[in-house]
């Protein structure tokens, strides 16, 4: 059954929009017949097209350098890593598959060592311990030497052993706190240049 | 280093992710690609390009600053116009509290402000501006949306200027999609209205 009055706004509206719905077809099956009700949905469409076709505006000119400057943009830890990594990889398709393989055989080395180390554990904690043993023996030696180099004669009245290691702890700290000061300035200084 | 990107090819969602993970150049291709559209949707809500310009900007800096936030199963382009049209909407809230009129914002100090700013929602008058604005269409059209009422104004710009469905600007702006599909019928019979005449 067909509509005898002509479409109301909202009718119009439903057809402007494509609308599928229960008793959009007698809207159709009228538009058919009534010339008017064509008419004034051609106008509605054209109407519609004049907005759909308003130019698009621009903005000042910088508005992206303006927006990142108050943007922080953060690249999150992982992402870090694998840019580094990226970063040490040869370009070359040849140097990547001779590091790829160099790679490989360094963890297999490794691996093997550790399996051997883990199927004789107990030779493995007897080298061990001779190795930390010397080590500290040999650390020990070369602290004593740096001490006595560096304070003299009051080392050698000092003697060996505690206060010679105090003497030269105490320079090593103040040593790199004066390094982290410095490192420090320049870093702030570096900042105060970028601003 | 990381690989130059070409961006300009890239769907939003992966650009998004691009920014996710810091990359510099996927941030300005989502500016590039946006600027316009979230300039113009704002520039037509608050009609002063300062403001405009301001707001679009910040539009860009909460998006931006939270991109970490995004939840890709909404689309990025609606994310970024539901904070423009909440910015906006704000904006001239907070100035029809300035007392907004035809003399230009409280705040305009110079004629070139008072130009700038004069502006006032449900203004009929004829004046001068009116009159040659009518002479271009496109020029009347801009009028006359500027004279909707703000949620009006949002619905129809995200519909015939945007180009987004009932649904989108629904979810968009919080509202129902009956009130969305409602507000449109009658900004759109509101504007032919006021257009009448020059058409």
């Amino acid at each position: 059954m067909t509509l005898t009055r002509h479409l109301l706004p909202d009718e119009l509206d439903l057809l402007l929009d494509g609308e599928t719905g229960f008793g959009v077809q007698q809207l159709t099956a009228h538009l058919r017949d009534c010339a008017d009700c064509r008419d004034e949905l051609a106008a509605l469409r054209a109407f519609v097209w004049d907005i759909e076709t308003l130019p698009e505006l621009t903005p000042n000119l910088g508005f992206a350098d303006r927006v990142m400057h108050e943007v922080h943009v953060f690249e999150p830890w992982h992402v870090a890593i694998r840019t580094s990594v990226a970063g040490w990889m040869p370009a070359s398709p040849a140097l990547r598959i001779a590091a790829g393989t160099a790679m490989t055989s360094a963890a297999t080395l490794v691996t093997g060592a550790a399996v051997w180390g883990w199927a004789h554990r107990d030779a493995t904690v007897f080298v061990g311990g001779l190795v930390t043993e010397r080590a500290r023996e040999g650390l020990f030696a070369s602290l004593t030497a740096t001490a006595q180099t560096l304070v003299g004669p009051l080392g050698s009245t000092l003697g060996s052993g505690l206060p010679l290691l105090a003497v030269a702890g105490a320079t090593l700290l103040t040593g790199a706190g004066l390094g982290f000061l410095g490192l420090r300035a320049v870093a702030a200084r570096a900042r105060r240049n970028e601003a | 280093m990381p690989r130059l990107l070409d961006a300009t090819n890239l769907p939003d969602a992966d650009l998004v992710a691009l920014a996710q993970e810091g990359r510099d150049e996927a941030y300005r291709e989502l500016i590039r690609r946006y600027e316009r559209p979230v300039f113009s949707l704002v520039y037509r809500m608050v009609r002063d390009r300062e403001a405009a310009e301001d707001l679009a900007q910040e539009t860009f800096i909460k998006v931006l600053n939270n991109i970490e936030k995004y939840s890709p199963e909404f689309k990025f382009s609606s994310w970024l116009f539901k904070i423009a049209n909440n910015l906006a909407i704000d904006s001239l809230r907070r100035r029809r509290l300035n007392t907004v009129s035809i003399d230009g914002a409280a705040g305009a100090a110079t004629q070139a402000e008072i130009e700038a700013t004069s502006f006032e929602i449900g203004d009929r008058s004829e004046n001068a501006l009116d009159e040659l604005a009518n002479k271009e269409l496109g020029a009347a059209i801009e009028v006359a949306i500027a004279r909707l009422r703000p949620l009006y104004r949002s619905c129809i710009l995200l519909r015939h200027v945007d180009g987004r469905s009932y649904e989108e600007i629904a979810q968009l702006l919080d509202l129902p999609l009956g009130t969305v599909k409602t507000y449109i019928h009658r900004a759109r019979h509101e504007l032919r209205e006021a257009l009448e005449d020059t058409r």
